[in-house]
């Protein structure tokens, strides 16, 4: 069984879509796992991740998202697993997700050291499964520099089938491989893409949102797939909207509290308005909520406070769901027309 | 201590402010005082001197020879404190201020300097910013108000000048006569409870009427309300139900008014009569001092029209009056006048062809039954109905003293049936042209009468563990901490004596599997930081778990979700208890209420209870007997009670725990607010488990 493990230095730094660009450009069957989640969905008493059930989704796997994620928490593995029980785990995993595909893609933790503490760091895992690794490095261009050449100097690939680096999200590709790539090149790092940054897949969508924040959906649940790409804090007065260029962003959500009813009539109104956070548990009243069901604009009713509500959604990480045909047919050309997909997997 | 007798039967009043000039404020005042033939000394004081109404001036208190019970000060407010200063250095016993001018717009420093200076000198004071007083026991009017005020057996306690001046001239107009007003004003010094004390002794005084605005000193309000009314009706008017309401109250007397529902419930609680409005009130109070008690609950209702029977025996149902039913009984009593197109069936239908006489012979033969203990005689304007016959019949009635029990008439119709009315009325005979007012009275007198004898409340001591309750808040205190964990919330609970489910807090997923397996499945899991209120919010909170697997899920879970709900939440552990079996949930909480001190609370529980609100108050202290009549007033009572076959819940068992919570906060004064929600309740004889508790410490520490 051929296995890809994708690492990354940092958290976020692109790994569901890179594997999802892979699979679709290479058109092979594959199976998926995550033995290290990073973000949690509680449900129906089980743990699963969020990437892992998104990738069930697309990709229309078989697997239940609960048995492709071994756990999330050092207190809980460290627990359950010693070094020999994680190890077996991750092979009876493989077995089953991979046996009979032909690729297994496994995809590693936040970042190169997560994990280490109970055996399922992404060099545990290259180092079980015996497969290719690939190191995707985004952020600001020197830090990248940085971090490509620390690896080259400071990591251990004993026994490890290390492709290479996959550099995601840059914004200036040709300054970059013009200033940046010959330094890693002179380093001796095998480069085997420079992965364009992409607007498009920073959006969120809202039922994303809603399993983030926990709230509860009042109305427009059928807009629950709308992406959201900016965001509008509603403290001031509507006036004040009115003239503030940011109101009037296309695929905005809007984040106020339930009982500013004239801003949220605003919201409703305005035809960039995506969605609606309303905040500290206050319910507007229902013809209010009547206005947004019959636009299909969603609103979520979250009982934590306005600055609060901002702060956890710019900390969130913008993720795909499986409705996002446009987004995924955007991430499999840019992995196609940016990566050495033969170098990273053959052999 | 000064004798309150002196504030309403002073032996001589000084009028500090006097005026010569006819329709100052500070002429009124003698006035009054001279026409409300005042037997005691009126000692006028002006610095100009002279004489007002015949009467000498002094130039100031100290000129005056003798004593001074009560000074009456009418002068601008900037001059009040010296005139104060002179009552008390002169020994007065009691100032009642007029003047305004003092916190009502802010001037709250110079209103407490006053009481200081009064108290300092065994002096109380009456207002700032009143209308005076007026006692018939003197006889005393020292109002600026109307002067021909009507001596009689209601007296009226009003926190609002201008209504207590309006309520004078009503009182006169309906024909009601007053055994005191006394307007409260600022309550800078005295307040209703002192006035309510006075007059609950007061044998001129047979029901007393108060228009609240805000409570201050509650807790011994509730306790001397729950005293006078055993002795006499308290009708009570309170404004601010409304939120215009209570912040129009709050600017004009600069007093806030408590959550209405809480007044409402505890104003119940102490057998006070609540009114809808200023009328209501003044008939209500008219006819419980006229009408004579029920000796039973049985009333009927005679009508000549079928259509306002029906209307007053809804009235009837709203008001808690009963019918008497026993139709075999009611036909033998009103034989001789319902005839046969008519209905013996309570209301008695003597048809529209009834006479005045035929109201008579139903009226006499309702007064000479046993078994019919009220009487509402109603009628619609008809041809063959005389309304002048019919007054002078029931003036004959009234006056031959036959009447011995509730009769109250209640007529509609044109000018002749309005004339009748109004010529009853003046006579004090009860009787209106709107038939709810009518029933509405007649629900008052039910009401005290009721509650008038009412065994008296017993209060048992309820033995907790005292120390074990010291001991976690002391920790919670060296802590830094307000809130209590939840697993402190339980523990006090187990030293009250109320149930909860057994649980630990687990640190390591491996602590949370053994005490999940020692508690035994299912179990449920929560989170233990005292950065997180709401657990649920922060989806710290897994229940139903059933195993071992599920158990390090769900610990995971609740360690993620909560970090990522607030990163600088500092988690204490995740507590691991049993899982309570389903029953009804309800929620059980007493706080420190501002205006009424310790209040309890008891209603229909779980994460509906902000939406659905159906709960009640009371103060404590709280007997058990209140505690079950407490419980039964919710709206989801009969859920209690067993509906669709399901059993009766443990309500034994429910009002227990309403006394215990209620004792906790009434002996420690650190704590100011315990909520159980849910406890459930389960059947008859299987008690009540407190399955979430939230309790808050006080500000700062008080001892106990």
């Amino acid at each position: 069984m051929k296995s890809l493990i994708v690492g990354s230095m940092d958290g976020n730094a692109g790994k569901t879509s890179l594997i999802i660009g892979l699979a679709k450009a290479t058109g092979k069957s594959f199976g998926y796992i995550k033995p290290l989640g990073d973000r949690l969905v509680y449900r129906k008493k089980r743990v699963w991740d969020y990437d892992a059930a998104l990738m069930t989704n697309i990709f229309g796997m078989t697997n239940n998202p609960e048995d492709i994620t071994v756990g999330f928490e050092h207190l809980k593995m460290r627990f359950k697993y010693d070094e020999e029980g994680a190890r077996n785990r991750v092979l009876a995993m493989a077995k089953e997700v991979g046996e009979s595909k032909d690729m297994l893609f496994v995809e590693g933790g936040k970042d190169i050291e997560y994990g280490l503490s109970f055996y399922l760091s992404v060099l545990s895992l290259a180092r079980y499964l015996g497969g290719k690794l690939v190191m995707l490095v985004g952020g600001e261009e020197n830090y990248i520099v940085d971090n490509v050449i620390f690896i080259k100097k400071y990591i251990q690939f004993t026994g490890i089938d290390f492709r290479g680096v996959i550099i995601n999200k840059v914004r200036n590709v040709d300054d970059f491989k013009t200033v940046y790539l010959p330094m890693m090149q002179k380093a001796g790092v095998n480069v085997l893409g420079i992965i364009p940054y992409q607007a498009e897949l920073t959006f969120f969508s809202m039922d994303y949102l809603a399993q983030y924040l926990l709230a509860r959906v009042v109305a427009g649940e059928e807009g629950l797939d709308r992406r959201i790409n900016n965001i509008f804090v509603g403290a001031a007065s509507v006036d004040s909207a009115y003239s503030d260029a940011r109101f009037h962003q296309e695929h905005k959500l809007v984040v106020t509290s339930g009982d500013r009813s004239d801003m949220l009539l605003a919201s409703f109104e305005d035809r960039c308005t995506a969605a609606v956070v309303i905040t500290n548990n206050i319910l507007p009243p229902q013809n209010i909520l009547a206005k947004a069901d019959a636009k299909q604009i969603p609103v979520l009713l979250v009982p934590i406070g306005v600055y609060e509500t901002a702060r956890q959604i710019e900390s969130l990480t913008p993720l795909i769901t499986a409705k996002n045909t446009e987004e995924i047919g955007l991430m499999e050309k840019l992995v196609r027309e940016n990566v050495d997909i033969n170098a990273l997997m053959s052999g | 201590m000064q004798d309150i007798k002196y504030l309403f039967e002073p032996r001589s009043v000084a009028v500090v402010g006097a005026s010569s000039k006819v329709g100052k404020l500070g002429h009124t005042v003698v006035d009054n005082l001279v026409s409300s033939r005042y037997r005691g000394k009126i000692y006028p004081v002006n610095p100009a001197g002279g004489e007002i109404l015949g009467i000498p001036v002094f130039h100031d208190i100290n000129s005056i020879p003798g004593e001074i019970d009560l000074a009456v000060i009418i002068i601008p407010a900037a001059a009040v404190f010296d005139a104060v200063r002179g009552c008390a250095d002169k020994g007065a016993r009691f100032a009642a201020i007029i003047s305004s001018g003092f916190s009502e717009i802010g001037n709250s420093g110079e209103e407490r300097k006053i009481v200081d200076y009064a108290r300092a000198h065994n002096m109380r004071v009456l207002g700032p910013n009143i209308i005076g007083i007026y006692s018939s026991a003197a006889p005393m009017n020292a109002t600026f108000g109307p002067g021909d005020i009507q001596a009689g057996n209601v007296a009226i306690v009003t926190q609002s000048g201008a209504l207590g001046v309006a309520m004078i001239g009503k009182t006169r107009v309906e024909n009601i006569g007053l055994s005191a007003i006394v307007s409260l004003g600022n309550k800078a010094d005295m307040d209703e409870v002192e006035i309510l004390n006075y007059l609950a002794a007061d044998s001129n005084t047979k029901v007393i009427m108060m228009y609240i605005e805000g409570v201050t000193h509650g807790e011994s309000l509730v306790d001397v309300l729950r005293k006078t009314t055993k002795i006499k009706p308290v009708v009570v008017v309170k404004s601010g139900r409304s939120k215009r309401g209570a912040m129009a109250a709050a600017s004009h007397t600069g007093s806030l008014a408590g959550v209405d529902k809480v007044f409402d419930d505890i104003a119940r609680q102490c057998g006070v009569t609540r009114a809808e409005g200023i009328q209501e009130a003044l008939e209500w109070c008219k006819y419980l001092a006229s009408i004579p008690e029920p000796q039973g609950d049985d009333a009927v209702i005679i009508t000549n029209g079928g259509g306002i029977g029906v209307l007053t025996a809804d009235a009837c149902e709203k008001y808690d009056i009963n019918l008497y039913d026993n139709l075999p009984d009611m036909k033998k009593i009103f034989a001789d006048v319902v005839p046969v197109y008519g209905s013996a069936k309570n209301p008695i239908d003597i048809t529209g062809q009834a006479t005045a006489e035929n109201y008579l012979t139903a009226i006499n033969a309702a007064l000479g039954n046993k078994h019919i203990d009220s009487i509402l005689c109603l009628g619609c304007e008809s041809g063959v109905f005389e309304p002048d016959r019919f007054a002078i019949q029931a003036e004959q009635l009234f006056q031959a003293g036959k009447v011995s029990k509730p009769l109250i008439f209640s007529f509609v119709g044109g000018a002749a049936v309005e004339d009748t009315i109004q010529r009853l009325k003046i006579q004090g005979i009860p009787i209106f042209n709107d038939v709810l007012i009518a029933v509405s009275c007649l629900g008052a007198v039910y009401y005290n009468h009721r509650q008038k004898n009412e065994p008296p409340a017993i209060y048992e001591n309820v033995e907790i563990d005292e120390a074990a309750i010291k001991d976690v808040i002391d920790a919670a205190r060296r802590d830094g901490r307000r809130s209590l964990f939840s697993y402190e919330a339980r523990s006090i609970m187990r030293a009250v004596g109320i149930a909860t489910p057994a649980g630990n807090i687990a640190h390591t997923p491996e602590e949370a599997v053994g005490y999940a397996q020692d508690i035994g499945y299912p179990v449920v899991m929560k989170v233990v930081s005292r950065d997180i209120v709401h657990k649920s919010d922060a989806g710290g909170v897994a229940l139903d778990i059933d195993n071992k697997e599920e158990v390090t899920d769900a610990y995971e879970a609740i360690l993620a979700n909560c970090r990522r709900f607030n990163p600088e939440a500092r988690i204490e552990g995740i507590e691991v208890s049993k899982q309570v079996k389903h029953g009804i949930e309800t929620i059980v909480g007493a706080r420190r209420d501002l205006s009424f001190g310790p209040i309890v609370m008891f209603g229909l529980g779980g994460i509906y209870v902000e939406v659905m609100k159906d709960i009640e108050f009371r103060a404590f202290p709280l007997s058990k007997g209140e505690a079950y009549r407490m419980i039964s007033e919710i709206k989801s009572y009969p859920l209690l009670l067993g509906v669709r076959g399901e059993s009766r819940r443990d309500i034994d068992a429910l009002a227990d725990a309403v006394v215990r919570v209620g004792t906790v906060l009434k002996r420690f004064h650190d704590i100011s607010d315990i909520e159980i929600n849910p406890l459930v309740a389960y059947e008859h004889g299987e008690g009540v488990s407190a399955v979430d508790v939230r309790i808050l410490l006080s500000g700062k520490e008080v001892n106990a």
